[in-house]
């Protein structure tokens, strides 16, 4: 089994029925798919792989908590921030702040 | 159909959880969920490995897969057969070093919500489709106009708009000097010289009329250049609307050139800051906020696979800093190389666009390349500072910024840009891949112009050949191409059931919604498909190699359809060959 499939030790534990009333009142696996493509999950999607691959990731980026989706993994540092902040001849050029007029062409 | 025990399983357990609370994964309540679930993520990007750019065969039915899959991405926009205006799937193209999004637990396929129309085109190029691994690329940059003068700056016609006290106007940039197709052909005679070959020419943002680009490509492919990258301006279709502003990405196959746009999204805002910065306080006055006059068309992503496992985008200065939409696409897919025309001051490494290029050099990984004129260069000399020239900026994943400067009686820059193998990850637990492509290493000559090219001096450039297909179209015969010359490879019996597979009426397209080849593509195809079952009926252990010689031989008053099917197959097929020939070598020193 790969190492993100190691499910932590205190699971079972540690888990807490939110109760009926919540449950009911949260977005689901299925109402999150339908909100995007407005179909329910159907086996169809096992016949062409980068369907599946939408309701996956689907799921997964509705259901992540804010921060680093691989909090185990060693090499998820995050990105490096760039590092070029020296001295500048006009830094700012795109759009310096000003909002751009939408309206006049 | 048979689904593996896995999948199956794993399918299952999901399924039975459709109407479970998200909170169960986020909080990490049901575990089985959470395993299901990204177990079947993984199952599914790695079948979508090789729908875009194909280091590693596959079997017969893999090969017909990822032709339809590469069909649908030309004709929708997207991999998957959800309509691309709830959700776009998009082959991935190389995947970041370290990240922490979401995305990054996927490799070889990028979702993608609506919001930005997003195409992938396939673009069958001589000269870099062969390219093996450790080879390079040469892009001879040409930072033209070599000089800009104020009036080249005007405000448009109109009145000025007042906003609570900004007062603000419209400007456009109109070069008084055409292109000068002389000194191009001369600095690529010169360029060829000292390289061998120039594969790629690029020129900065407005650097060409659209009027000029015929007698360019005509021009580029008498050098045998394979593609051409340059800023683009085009005067307004008609009154009261704003001139364009575009990237062209012209290609060149057999004897034509394909042609992709991406437009501009952003309008330059000069400020009184940047109109003293460079000298144009007698054409815009500078207490007005200045933007440029263009046209802001719907927002949109071109990918291009350019051959050799090189993906390519380009953003046009202003769309470089910007964290909107396309950023986000640019982001997910992380093409290869992203092509930056500006017209812009020098490329420093201490400017804003040398911050933007190392952000996208860290993630997604991508090459930046930025490039403006040397003439724009040239007009900023901030206060106490003297001009520039640097006009270029290499930016490479896990590379040092490399300032790029036109010298003295320069014309040309070229850069040669070493290709290497790279690796691909996702942060799930799976094994890195070892099928990805990034640029490793550039190298750097000044270009002087010969006195003598290759033209005759003040020679008329006929008009190119008109496209025979669309560049949809093309994408979709080099799909076909790409998947009969693996099937020529590895499984040479397949070539009747792919020959099935293409042929108008086929189940498939009615299954994927996909509308039937248009009568020059059915004919493009025919023709690569006679090639290819010949080559696979004649038995024997190499019908790749009988194909690549079918292929080559260029038949007497053959049409300019015929011409470009066999060159879209000549070029997958070496493309192949080039791959089992580096396996081949890697094996022998393993």
């Amino acid at each position: 089994m790969p190492a993100f499939l190691t499910p932590p030790a205190a699971t079972t534990l540690a888990r807490v029925d939110p109760g009926r009333t919540d449950a009911l009142t949260e977005p689901t696996l299925d109402s999150a798919w339908q909100a995007v493509t407005r179909t329910a999950i159907g086996d169809e999607l096992l016949e062409w792989p980068p369907d599946l691959l939408a309701l996956t990731e689907v799921i997964l980026e509705r259901s992540r908590p804010t921060g680093s989706p691989c909090p185990h993994q060693p090499t998820c540092a995050g990105r490096q921030p760039a590092s070029h902040n020296g001295p500048t001849r006009s830094p700012t050029r795109p759009g310096n702040g000003a909002p751009e007029p939408r309206t006049l062409t | 159909m048979t689904i593996p025990g896995l999948l199956a399983q794993e399918w299952k357990a999901l399924r039975a959880r459709a109407e479970a609370p998200l909170s169960d994964l986020t909080d990490a309540r049901d575990w089985r969920l959470c395993e299901a679930l990204l177990t079947l993520h993984a199952i599914a990007d790695e079948a979508c490995a090789g729908l875009g750019v194909a280091l590693h065969a596959v079997g017969a039915d893999g090969v017909r897969y990822r032709a339809r899959a590469r069909e649908l991405l030309a004709r929708t926009g997207s991999l998957a057969r959800i309509p691309a205006r709830f959700i776009r799937v998009l082959p991935k193209a190389g995947t970041p070093a370290s990240g922490s999004s979401a995305r990054v637990l996927s490799r070889y396929a990028a979702v993608q919500v609506p919001g930005v129309e997003a195409r992938w085109h396939k673009a069958p190029t001589g000269g870099l489709t062969a390219l093996p691994h450790g080879e390079t690329v040469n892009y001879l940059l040409l930072p033209w106009p070599l000089r800009i003068r104020e009036s080249d700056f005007r405000p448009v016609a109109g009145p000025l708009q007042r906003l609570a006290g900004d007062p603000f106007g419209f400007f456009e940039f109109t070069p008084s000097e055409r292109l000068d197709l002389d000194l191009v052909d001369r600095t690529l005679a010169a360029a060829r010289d000292q390289a061998g070959a120039v594969d790629v020419v690029i020129l900065p943002e407005s650097a060409v009329d659209h009027s000029e680009i015929d007698g360019l490509e005509t021009l580029l492919a008498q050098h045998q250049v394979t593609a051409l990258i340059t800023g683009v301006r085009e005067r307004p279709a008609r009154p009261g609307r704003f001139p364009s502003n575009w990237v062209h990405i012209g290609v060149s196959v057999g004897e034509q050139w394909a042609h992709i746009r991406q437009s501009k999204h952003h309008r330059w805002s000069l400020d009184d800051a940047q109109i003293r910065q460079y000298h144009l306080a007698a054409a815009l006055h500078p207490h007005i906020r200045w933007w440029e006059a263009i046209e802001v068309p719907r927002r949109s992503a071109q990918f291009v696979e350019l051959g050799g496992g090189i993906t390519l985008a380009s953003l046009i200065c202003e769309d470089l800093a910007q964290t909107d939409e396309v950023a986000g696409v640019i982001r997910a897919v992380g093409p290869t190389i992203v092509v930056t025309p500006l017209l812009d001051g020098p490329q420093l490494s201490s400017r804003w666009g040398a911050r933007y290029a190392g952000v996208l050099a860290d993630d997604p990984g991508s090459a930046v390349l930025t490039l403006t004129s040397f003439g724009m260069a040239q007009r900023s000399r901030p206060p106490g500072q003297a001009p520039s020239p640097v006009v270029a900026l290499w930016k490479g994943p896990g590379q040092h910024m490399r300032e790029i400067p036109l010298d003295r009686g320069a014309h040309g820059i070229l850069l040669s840009a070493t290709a290497g193998p790279a690796v691909r990850r996702s942060f799930d637990g799976r094994r890195p891949g070892h099928d990805g492509i990034e640029f490793s290493g550039v190298s750097v000559q000044q270009i002087r112009a010969f006195s003598t090219g290759m033209q005759p001096l003040h020679a008329p450039a006929g008009p190119p050949p008109r496209p025979v297909l669309t560049a949809d179209e093309l994408t979709i015969l080099t799909s076909w191409a790409e998947a009969m010359a693996e099937a020529l490879a590895f499984a040479p019996v397949s070539i009747e059931a792919l020959a099935a597979d293409i042929q108008p009426g086929a189940r498939w397209r009615d299954q994927l919604r996909l509308r039937e080849p248009s009568p020059p593509l059915r004919h493009a195809i025919n023709s690569m498909i006679q090639i290819a079952r010949t080559a696979a009926a004649a038995g024997g252990d190499l019908p790749l190699q009988k194909a690549l010689f079918a292929a080559g031989n260029s038949q007497p008053d053959q049409s300019a359809l015929d011409g470009l099917s066999r060159a879209v197959l000549r070029s997958a097929l070496q493309q192949r060959q080039t791959r089992q020939s580096g396996k081949t070598k890697r094996r022998r020193t393993e």
